[in-house]
C-alpha cells in the first residue's frame, strides 16, 4: 500500500472524528440553551396549559428553542467542516462545497414552529378543555372557559402567583422538565428513531462525505 | 565486511538533530519511515534489531496484566512500552540516557562514546515514541528479528485473547471459528512456523534454507487470512467488540510479518514488498474506517442526559479513553504497510534484502537501527 495513500485515508478518518465530536458538542450546547429557555417558559406557564397538554406545551417550546439554536450552529459546523476538508486536499473541493450547502437539507422536527401567539389561538384551545374539578382549586371553581377568559383579559398578579405556586407544589414543573429532556433526547439527539433526529442526519452526512473522500483515488 | 559501511552508514547513533525534528513534529514517523510531512520526502527508515528481544518478553507480561486489569489491550501495550523504556534504559546504566532531547548539544557525542550505542537506541525509542510500535504486532520494519521476539509477541497476543475470553465465549455462539480452542490451535501452528523460520538460518546450504522459508511464507498465509476473517466477523456481529477484533488483527499482522520476513530472507524483495502492501491493505480495510467516534462510544455511560454539562464531560472523557486504541490502530496500519519500505533503497545500493535482515538480527547493542536516505541531511536541515 502506498504510504501517501494510507496517510490521506487516515487524515480523512481523523477529519470525520473531529466533525462528529463537533456536531455532538454543538447539539449538546443547543440543548443546554434550549433547556435554559424552557425554564423561562416555566415561570410564565399557566397551570391550565401544563395540565391539559403537558407534552404539547413542552414540544412546542423545546422544538422552537432547539430550532432557533441549531439553525445557526449547524451552518457554522458545516462551513467549518467544509473548510477543513478542502484543506486536506484541493481535489476534495467539490465534495467540500457540497457539504457546505447541505444545511438546507436538514429536516427539523415538524413541530418546530414559533411559539403560539398568545391570545385568540390559546383562547380557542382553552375553550375546548374539560372543566377542572374543584378538588384542584378549592374555592376557585372555574370552568376552562373561565380560565381562558382570565388569560385573555389579563390575569391578575394574584392569579399568576397562585398558578405558579400550585404548579411548584404539584411537582408539575419537574414533570415538565422531564418531558422536555425526553423530547430533546427523542426528537433531536437520539442516535436511532424514525423520523431521523438531527443528530442522526448530521452523523450520516459526515459519514457519507468521509466515505466518499476515502474512496476517491487521490 | 559490513556492506552498510561501504554503501551507506547503518546508524546505531541517531543524529540529535533528527531526534529534535521528530520531537517537534518537523519530521514525522509513519510506521518505520521518518519523513517531512510537508514534502513527503523520506529522511530514513527504522528497523528493529536483536537487542529488542531481551526485555520484550518480560514487558509483554506487563502488557497482558494491564489488559486483564483494564480490559483494554491498547492500554496494555502502552504500559508495556513504558516498562520497555525503563528496562532498556537500565541496561545503559546512566542518568544521561534518560535526558532525551535536552541533551542535543556537543555533550551528546561524548556521552555516547562512553555509554555505547545502547544509549542511542534508548534515546531513539524515547524521543521518537516508537516503543509501542516496536512492541506491537506490526513491529518496526521487517518484524521477525529472531525467534525470541516473534515468540514473545505471539505469546502476548495469545494472552490478550485469553484475557477477553468471556467476550469470545459470547461471540463463539454465533461464529464457530472464534472458539478459543481453534484459536489456540492456530497459535500452536504459527509458533511452529516461527521455530522453523529460525531453524532455517541454521542450514549450511542456503538453498535448503530458502526452501524452508518459502514453505513458511505459503503456510502462514492461511493464518493471516483466518485471523483477518475472525476480526471481520467479530466487527460485523458485534460492532463495538474492538478489543476482541484488535487481538485477531494483531495475530493476522504477526502471521503476515512472518511471511514478509521469510521472503526477505529468501532475497525475494519484490514479492516481500507486494505481500507487505497487500497485508497493509487488508488491515486498513478492517480498521481504517474505525475512528475515535466509534471507539469512544464504548466508554460513554448510556444514561447520561443530553443537554447538560455532564454530557459534554462524558464525551470528553470517552474520547480520551479511546485514544490509546485509536493510536494503536493507526500505528499498526502504518507499521504493516511500511515493513519493506527500505528495500528499494537498499537495492539501489546493491544490498540484498537478506543482508539487511542479517544485520538487524546480528546487532548486539542498539534495539533499533536507522538507515538514512541519500538526501537525509538536506531534509533534516530544511525541516
Amino acid at each position: 500500500m502506498d504510504i501517501d495513500f494510507l496517510i490521506r485515508r487516515q487524515a480523512v478518518t481523523e477529519w470525520r472524528d473531529r466533525q462528529l465530536f463537533a456536531a455532538m458538542s454543538a447539539l449538546n450546547a443547543a440543548a443546554m440553551a434550549a433547556r435554559a429557555e424552557f425554564e423561562d417558559h416555566l415561570k410564565d406557564a399557566e397551570l391550565l396549559q401544563s395540565l391539559i397538554d403537558p407534552a404539547g406545551f413542552v414540544t412546542d417550546r423545546i422544538d422552537a428553542a432547539m430550532r432557533g439554536q441549531l439553525t445557526a450552529r449547524t451552518e457554522v459546523l458545516l462551513a467549518d467542516a467544509s473548510a477543513e476538508l478542502r484543506a486536506l486536499d484541493t481535489r476534495l473541493a467539490s465534495l467540500a462545497d457540497a457539504l457546505a450547502g447541505s444545511g438546507s437539507a436538514l429536516e427539523f422536527p415538524a413541530s418546530a414552529q414559533p411559539p403560539l401567539q398568545r391570545g385568540a389561538a390559546e383562547t380557542a384551545k382553552m375553550a375546548d378543555a374539560p372543566p377542572i374539578p374543584e378538588v384542584l382549586a378549592p374555592g376557585l371553581l372555574r370552568t376552562a372557559r373561565d380560565w381562558g377568559n382570565w388569560f385573555v383579559t389579563g390575569a391578575t398578579g394574584v392569579a399568576d402567583t397562585l398558578s405558579r405556586t400550585v404548579q411548584a407544589r404539584g411537582g408539575m414543573n419537574d414533570r415538565l422538565r422531564r418531558i422536555a429532556a425526553a423530547r430533546i433526547d427523542a426528537a433531536w439527539m437520539a442516535s436511532t428513531g424514525d423520523p431521523r433526529t438531527i443528530r442522526t442526519q448530521l452523523v450520516s452526512l459526515i459519514d457519507d462525505v468521509a466515505h466518499e473522500a476515502r474512496s476517491m483515488n487521490l | 565486511m559490513n556492506p552498510f559501511a561501504v554503501a551507506a552508514p547503518l546508524l546505531r547513533q541517531i543524529p540529535p538533530e533528527l531526534q529534535e525534528k521528530v520531537l517537534t513534529g518537523a519530521l514525522r514517523l509513519t510506521g518505520s519511515i521518518i519523513r517531512d510531512p510537508r514534502t513527503g520526502r523520506i529522511a530514513g527508515f527504522l528497523q528493529e534489531a536483536g537487542p529488542l528481544s531481551g526485555p520484550l518478553a518480560s514487558v509483554l507480561k506487563t502488557g497482558v496484566s494491564t489488559t486483564l486489569a483494564t480490559g483494554n489491550p491498547a492500554l496494555g501495550t502502552a504500559a508495556a512500552g513504558a516498562q520497555l523504556l525503563g528496562q532498556v534504559a537500565s541496561l545503559a546504566q546512566g542518568e544521561a540516557i534518560r535526558a532525551g532531547v535536552k541533551r542535543v548539544d556537543g555533550k551528546l557525542d561524548a556521552m555516547n562514546e562512553t555509554l555505547g550505542s545502547i544509549g542511542q537506541g534508548v534515546d531513539l525509542l524515547q524521543n521518537l515514541g516508537i516503543a509501542n510500535l516496536a512492541l506491537g504486532a506490526a513491529g518496526l520494519g521487517v518484524s521477525v528479528v529472531g525467534f525470541g521476539i516473534m515468540s514473545a509477541k505471539l505469546d502476548g497476543v495469545q494472552r490478550a485473547i485469553h484475557a477477553i475470553g468471556d467476550h469470545l465465549d459470547t461471540m463463539s455462539a454465533k461464529i464457530d471459528r472464534i472458539r478459543q480452542d481453534t484459536i489456540d490451535a492456530d497459535f500452536v501452528e504459527i509458533h511452529s512456523l516461527c521455530q522453523l523460520y529460525e531453524e532455517g538460518w541454521g542450514f549450511g546450504d542456503r538453498g535448503r534454507s530458502e526452501q524452508q522459508w518459502l514453505r513458511i511464507s505459503q503456510e502462514a498465509r492461511t493464518f493471516q487470512d483466518r485471523f483477518a476473517w475472525r476480526a471481520r466477523e467479530i466487527l460485523t456481529a458485534t460492532p463495538h467488540a474492538f478489543p476482541a477484533a484488535d487481538a485477531m488483527i494483531d495475530a493476522s499482522a504477526l502471521a503476515s510479518g512472518l511471511r514478509v520476513a521469510s521472503l526477505v530472507a529468501c532475497n525475494e524483495g519484490a514479492l516481500a514488498a507486494s505481500i507487505a502492501a497487500e497485508s497493509g491493505a487488508q488491515i486498513e480495510a478492517l480498521t481504517g474506517t474505525i475512528g475515535l467516534a466509534e471507539l469512544a462510544m464504548v466508554h460513554v455511560t448510556p444514561d447520561i442526559e443530553a443537554g447538560t454539562h455532564d454530557f459534554e464531560l462524558a464525551m470528553v472523557q470517552a474520547r480520551e479513553a479511546a485514544r490509546p486504541m485509536l493510536r494503536k490502530f493507526r500505528d499498526r496500519e502504518a507499521g504493516v504497510a511500511t515493513r519493506t519500505a527500505p528495500l528499494a533503497l537498499l537495492d539501489q545500493r546493491g544490498i540484498a534484502p537478506r543482508e539487511w535482515l542479517e544485520a538487524a538480527r546480528s546487532e548486539k547493542e542498539a534495539p533499533a537501527l536507522l538507515l538514512k536516505t541519500d538526501d537525509a541531511d538536506e531534509i533534516i536541515a530544511d525541516a
